[in-house]
């Protein structure tokens, strides 16, 4: 048996062309990601499963030792078909801040991350403002407003949080698409400007 | 005695290695979750696995790791180590993963699509 690819001639000399992107959606328990993912995915959130083991094992490598974390996480991701050259894919980071040794794999390549904030548990959004500073990997935070919830100071929150004043942050509703949308623009401008501010220093 | 094969505790993630021969790690550092794969036209399925057989046939569209993963019921460590061998036998091949800072008209693209949303 052989695969044959649909609408494809064999006789058609034929390279791998489609660019993956990645984004990443981080943030604590409960604060909104697979509901942002889905908000802004073509299709309904996909979740999969990644295995601690690897980690553990490369942790222990050097010990000599094999240690197995019997643990997955779960992460939920989406996808947005940009054109038939280009896919962009936001993935939920697994919840709590004890995974994010193991976000290296995940994160790995982002282009970018939103991480997204539950005001009533601000302390379990330090973990992912921290990693993505540390990784320097651009982000934008966005305070999810949940419904009923008073509208917040963001000043207060980024004093909070200790973000860089660089650090676009603004307030969304996860559920709303528009509203989502809205937040992953303002990280794509931060790509651009500072994509624009590497052409700049190379001229 | 009340063993209960199967269900003991921690082993439920070991198990899906036994399809990679133990292995928790590929060879190849290209393979990420956002990856795309397409079968090579024309590739055989003769001495595949189970499951290598239905991760062939999922590319013959392109997939990325982390869906084929989950359409599979695979963790991605299992669904990353069975691709690497497909591609390094030639039948399945890898999308554009060079680590490349992204251009300008990339993101105005995206920026394109988003805002239509």
């Amino acid at each position: 048996m052989t695969i044959q690819p649909e609408g494809r001639p064999a006789a058609e000399p034929w390279k791998p062309r489609i660019r993956a992107v990645k984004f990443v959606v981080a943030g604590g328990f409960g604060a909104g990601k697979t509901t942002f993912v889905g908000a802004l995915s073509e299709i309904p959130p996909l979740r999969t499963e990644a295995a601690m083991t690897s980690v553990g094992a490369r942790v222990d490598h050097r010990r000599g030792s094999e240690t197995k974390t019997h643990t997955t996480v779960a992460m939920d991701f989406g996808r947005l078909t940009v054109d038939e050259h280009l896919v962009m894919y936001l993935f939920g980071t697994p919840g709590q801040e004890r995974f994010g040794f193991m976000w290296d794999d995940i994160c790995s390549h982002a282009l970018g991350a939103v991480v997204l904030v539950d005001t009533d548990r601000l302390d379990q959004s330090f973990p992912a403002v921290d990693y993505f500073e540390a990784k320097d990997i651009p982000f934008v935070v966005a305070v999810n407003r949940f419904e009923g919830s008073d509208r917040h100071d963001l000043g207060a929150v980024r004093e909070a949080l200790g973000v860089s004043a660089h650090v676009p942050m603004t307030e969304c509703d996860a559920r709303e698409t528009g509203s989502a949308k809205e937040v992953l623009l303002q990280l794509l401008d931060e790509l651009v400007n500072a994509a624009r501010a590497r052409t700049a220093a190379l001229t | 005695m009340s063993a209960s094969p199967g269900r003991t505790g921690g082993h439920d993630v070991v198990r899906p290695f036994v399809m990679t021969g133990g292995r928790t790690r590929s060879e190849r550092r290209d393979l990420r979750i956002e990856t795309m794969l397409t079968a090579v036209p024309g590739a055989s399925t003769s001495g595949l696995s189970a499951e290598q057989v239905k991760l062939l046939k999922l590319c013959q569209r392109p997939q990325s790791i982390a869906e084929a993963s989950a359409e599979l019921g695979l963790v991605i460590g299992v669904t990353t180590i069975l691709a690497s061998d497909l591609v390094s036998e030639g039948r399945l091949e890898v999308h554009q993963t060079d680590p490349v800072e992204i251009e300008l008209d990339v993101l105005s693209r995206m920026i394109d699509a988003v805002r239509a949303l």
